[in-house]
C-alpha cells in the first residue's frame, strides 16, 4: 500500500492554472472556488449556491467543464484549471467571449464568467465529433490518448438551451446567451 | 483529518472499514459536506483507483466500472447504441457539469434529496435513527407513494438507477471476504425499522462495477421524468420503460418506476398484464392502472399519483413508437 497521508489536513498540491504551474499547500477540504479565489487572487470565478445548483463557478478542469464549488483542490492535484481569467489571449477576448459581448448575453454579469466557461466547454467537446457518431474503437484507445470527451450538440436553439441548462441566470438573459453559443458554435463550425 | 490517495482496492475497503470518507466525483458528499451532514474524519479520493472503465463484452454484455464518469457512460456509443434507455436517463439528470464530474457508481449511492434530510436543524430517522420525521406530518408529492414505513418515506431520486434496475443490471461489490454481485433492484433497501441504511453495502464493502446483461441490449425503451421545468431538477415522478415487441405482441416488458419510492419500484403487475399479449391502447392504459396500484392515497398525493400513471403511459407508448419506426 502506497498511499500518500497527511496530518492536520494540509496537502500539497501542484495544478496548471491558465497555463502557470502553481505548488500550494491547502486544507484538504478547501475547494477549488476557494483556492481559486483567495489563494490565488483570481476572483473572476464566481461564488453562487455552494451546492451545485446555478453553475456560476463552472471552470474547465482538463478541458471539461466543471463545479469548482463541489470539487476539492486536493482532488484535482496534477490537472489543469482554465478561468475565465485564462480565457483571452493577451487583449484578445476569446470567440466566445466577443459573441456574448456581441448578443449581450447578460445583465448584471454575476452568473457570466459561469456562463462563458461552460460555452467553451461545450465548444471543446461538441466539435466535428460531437456531431458524429463516436468511432466504436475509441473504447480501445489508450486511457493517456483517448480524446475529450463528445457531448453532442445539435444547432438549434433548444439543443444549446439543454446543454447550458446547468448554468442558472438570475436577470434571465437566456434568449441573449443561446444566441452567443449559437453563433459561437456557427463561428467554429465554419472555421472547422 | 487526513487526506489520502487510494491506489488499490484493498485500500479503500480499509479505509471505509476504518470509518473514511470515500470521495469519488464529489458532487453528493462534498454536499452534504457543505451542507455539514457528512463530517469526515479522513477523507480517502479514489479515481486513482483505475475504476473508470466501459468494456462492451464479447456477449453483448456491458460492465462498466464504478467510478466512470456519468457523461462518459451517457455519450460512450456502445451504451447509447444498445442500452439506449440507460443514455437516456442519464442525460436527463442533473447538468452537464456535474455529470461530467459525477461517477455511475456514486450516482447509485448518493443519499435522498428530502428536504428533513438535508436540513440539520430538523430531526430525520434517516440521518439520526430515533429523532423522528417531520415528512410524516406533513404530506406532499415530494415523498415515498410506495414501500413507505412508519419511520421515514424519502425517495431515491436517481434517474440512472431507475432505468439501471429497468434493464436488469446487477453490481458487484467487494469488501474483506472478497466480492459478491447482487441484483440492483434488492441493492437498495426499503426504509422499514432501519431507515438509516439505504443499501445493502456493509461497512467494509466498496462497489466495482455495474454489469448490464446482453438479454437488456437493443429493447425498444423510453424513460419519461416528470419535474416542475424542464431541465435541471430531480423528477417529480419518473418512468423507465423497456419492451420486446414481436409481431405486434410484447414478448418482453420492463416497467420500473423513479422517485416514488426508496428504491426504484417494479411494477410487477403491469409488466405481467402486457406480457404474451397484443400491444394496444387499452392494454397499455390497464398497464398503467395498475402501476399506481396500492400508492399511498391522501389529497397531498393525488397529484403525484397520476403524475405516475401519466409517466408510465406515457413511457409505454415512446417505447413501443420506438420499436415501430425502427
Amino acid at each position: 500500500m502506497d498511499l500518500q497521508m497527511e496530518a492536520a489536513g494540509m496537502v500539497p498540491v501542484t495544478l496548471t492554472i491558465n497555463g502557470t504551474v502553481h505548488s500550494l499547500e491547502v486544507h484538504a477540504l478547501t475547494t477549488l472556488l476557494i483556492t481559486l479565489r483567495e489563494h490565488l487572487g483570481l476572483n473572476g470565478t464566481k461564488i453562487g449556491c455552494g451546492h451545485g445548483q446555478c453553475g456560476a463557478c463552472t471552470v474547465l478542469i482538463d478541458g471539461q467543464r466543471r463545479l469548482s464549488c463541489l470539487t476539492f483542490a486536493a482532488s484535482v492535484h496534477g490537472k489543469s484549471v482554465t478561468s475565465i481569467e485564462g480565457l483571452a489571449d493577451g487583449p484578445n477576448l476569446h470567440p466566445v467571449q466577443q459573441a456574448f459581448l456581441r448578443h449581450e448575453g447578460f445583465q448584471c454579469g454575476y452568473c457570466t464568467p459561469g456562463q462563458i466557461l461552460s460555452a467553451t466547454g461545450l465548444l471543446r467537446n461538441c466539435g466535428r465529433l460531437g456531431r458524429e457518431p463516436v468511432p466504436p474503437s475509441l473504447g480501445a484507445v489508450p486511457r493517456a490518448a483517448r480524446p475529450l470527451l463528445s457531448e453532442p450538440c445539435g444547432r438549434t436553439r433548444s439543443a444549446v438551451a439543454e446543454a447550458m441548462s446547468g448554468n442558472i441566470c438570475r436577470c434571465g438573459a437566456y434568449e441573449q446567451i443561446v444566441s452567443a453559443v449559437l453563433e459561437a458554435m456557427e463561428l467554429e463550425d465554419a472555421h472547422a | 483529518m487526513m487526506f489520502e490517495r487510494a491506489e488499490f482496492i484493498e485500500d479503500a475497503i480499509h479505509a471505509k472499514s476504518s470509518g473514511a470518507t470515500l470521495l469519488a466525483g464529489g458532487t453528493s458528499v462534498v454536499d452534504l459536506m457543505q451542507l455539514g451532514l457528512e463530517i469526515p474524519s479522513k477523507l480517502t479520493y479514489l479515481e486513482t483507483l483505475g475504476l473508470d472503465f466501459i468494456e462492451h463484452q464479447p456477449n453483448g454484455a456491458m460492465v462498466v466500472g464504478s467510478l466512470c464518469h456519468q457523461s462518459r457512460l451517457a455519450h460512450d456509443s456502445g451504451c447509447a447504441e444498445r442500452f439506449p434507455l440507460l443514455s437516456e436517463a442519464i442525460l436527463s439528470g442533473a447538468s452537464p457539469q456535474i455529470r461530467n464530474m459525477a461517477t455511475v457508481g456514486g450516482n447509485l449511492l448518493q443519499r435522498t434529496r428530502c428536504s428533513s434530510f438535508r436540513d440539520f436543524a430538523s430531526p430525520c430517522n434517516k440521518r439520526k435513527p430515533g429523532s423522528g420525521c417531520p415528512a410524516l406530518e406533513a404530506p406532499a408529492r415530494g415523498y415515498a407513494i410506495f414501500g413507505r414505513s412508519e419511520n421515514c418515506i424519502a425517495t431515491f431520486p436517481s434517474d440512472q438507477a431507475t432505468a439501471l434496475v429497468a434493464l436488469h443490471a446487477s453490481v458487484t461489490v467487494r469488501g474483506r471476504v472478497g466480492p459478491r454481485t447482487i441484483p440492483l433492484e434488492q441493492f437498495f433497501l426499503l426504509p422499514g425499522d432501519t431507515p438509516h441504511r439505504d443499501n445493502d453495502l456493509a461497512c467494509d464493502e466498496v462497489l466495482l462495477s455495474i454489469h448490464v446483461a446482453a438479454e437488456s441490449a437493443n429493447l425498444n425503451s423510453a424513460y419519461v421524468k416528470i419535474r416542475d421545468r424542464q431541465s435541471y431538477v430531480f423528477a417529480i415522478a419518473s418512468a423507465a420503460v423497456a419492451l420486446r415487441i414481436e409481431q405486434g405482441r410484447v414478448t418482453f416488458a420492463s416497467i420500473v418506476m423513479g422517485s416514488v419510492a426508496a428504491r426504484p419500484w417494479r411494477a410487477t403487475e403491469s409488466e405481467s398484464a402486457i406480457l404474451n399479449g397484443p400491444a394496444t391502447d387499452e392494454t397499455f392504459e390497464h398497464a398503467a392502472r395498475l402501476a399506481i396500484k396500492g400508492a399511498h392515497r391522501v389529497p397531498e398525493t393525488e397529484g403525484k399519483i397520476r403524475l405516475t400513471k401519466a409517466a408510465v403511459l406515457e413511457a409505454l407508448y415512446r417505447a413501443y413508437r420506438g420499436g415501430q419506426s425502427r
